[in-house]
C-alpha cells in the first residue's frame, strides 16, 4: 500500500483511475479483492487525501466498497 | 415494451445445502414468472466466508448467488416478499443496472454470455484448488511408487543376503562332513 506512505519529497498524487483507466472496469463491489487496496486493515475506507483518488472516483468507490459491506463481502469498520 | 435491468445478489444458508439453494432458486424464478420478469443469467459464486458475522441468523459462511434480470419495481417487490418468507435466503442486495431497456431490442445473448469479475475469480481459485490437489495427488502416487520400488529393492538385498547366508551355511556342514569323514576313516 503504497499511497499509504508519507512522501518525503512533495509528489503530486495521481488519481489511480485517471492514471489508469483499466481499473475503471475493476471499480465493482463484486471485486472485493481490488476494493480491499482503498480501504484500511480496520475496514475503514482509506481518504482520498491519502489515496490521491480524484473525487469522482472516490465517490464511486465510496458507493461501491459500501455496496460490497451490505453483501458480507467486505467488513464494516471494526469495533474498538 | 420497456423493462428494467437488476442484478440480485442473494446470500443462502451454508448449512441447508443443495436443498435450501433449489429452493431459492425456485423463488426467484416464481417472481419473476408472476411479474413478467426475464431471468439472463445465473451465477453460483460458491460457499465463501462472509467478512462479518450476519446479524440474526448468526452466518459466517454463506452460499452466494447472483442474478441477472429484466423486470419492473414489481418484480423486485415481489422477489423481495418471497426471499423474506423463505428461511434459508439470509440477505440480499438489488442493484438497479439500466432503468430502461426495451425488451425487444435487447441483446440476451451478449448479456447471456458475459460474466462477474466475481464468477471469474471464482473459477479460477476454483481451478487453481483442483490443479493443486491434482498436483498433491500426483506427487503422492510418484512417492508411493518411489517407496514401492525402494522397498522391492531393499527386499531383492535381503533376499540376496539370505541366499548368500544359506550357501554359506549349506557349504560349511559339507565341509564340516568331510573333516568328519576324514577323522572317520
Amino acid at each position: 500500500m503504497g499511497f499509504l506512505q508519507k512522501s518525503k519529497g512533495r509528489r503530486r498524487k495521481v488519481c489511480p483511475f485517471m492514471a489508469d483507466p483499466k481499473l475503471v472496469e475493476q471499480l465493482d463491489y463484486k471485486n472485493p479483492e481490488f476494493l480491499r487496496r482503498f480501504i484500511t486493515d480496520r475496514g475503514r475506507i482509506v481518504p482520498r487525501r491519502i489515496s490521491g483518488v480524484s473525487a469522482y472516483y472516490q465517490r464511486r468507490l465510496a458507493r461501491e466498497l459500501k455496496r460490497a459491506r451490505a453483501v458480507a463481502l467486505l467488513p464494516y469498520a471494526a469495533k474498538d | 415494451m420497456y423493462a428494467r435491468q437488476y442484478e440480485t445478489v442473494t446470500l443462502v444458508n451454508a448449512d441447508s445445502g443443495d436443498a435450501g439453494r433449489d429452493k431459492v432458486l425456485a423463488r426467484i424464478r416464481e417472481a419473476l414468472e408472476k411479474t413478467g420478469g426475464r431471468e439472463i443469467r445465473l451465477e453460483n459464486w460458491g460457499r465463501r466466508k462472509t467478512a462479518y458475522r450476519l446479524r440474526r441468523s448468526k452466518a459466517t459462511k454463506a452460499l452466494y448467488l447472483y442474478t441477472l434480470y429484466l423486470g419492473t419495481n414489481k418484480t423486485v417487490a415481489e422477489l423481495e416478499r418471497l426471499l423474506k418468507i423463505t428461511e434459508e435466503a439470509m440477505l440480499w442486495q438489488t442493484i438497479i443496472l439500466d432503468d430502461r431497456v426495451e425488451l425487444d431490442a435487447f441483446d440476451f445473448d451478449t448479456a447471456e454470455s458475459g460474466e462477474t469479475i466475481m464468477s471469474v475469480k471464482t473459477k479460477e481459485a476454483a481451478e487453481r484448488d483442483a490443479a493443486e490437489a491434482a498436483a498433491r495427488a500426483e506427487r503422492e502416487v510418484a512417492e508411493a511408487a518411489a517407496r514401492a520400488e525402494r522397498e522391492a529393492a531393499e527386499a531383492a538385498k535381503a533376499e540376496e543376503a539370505a541366499k548368500v547366508a544359506a550357501a554359506e551355511v549349506s557349504a560349511e556342514p559339507t565341509e564340516a562332513e568331510s573333516t568328519q569323514d576324514e577323522t572317520e576313516e
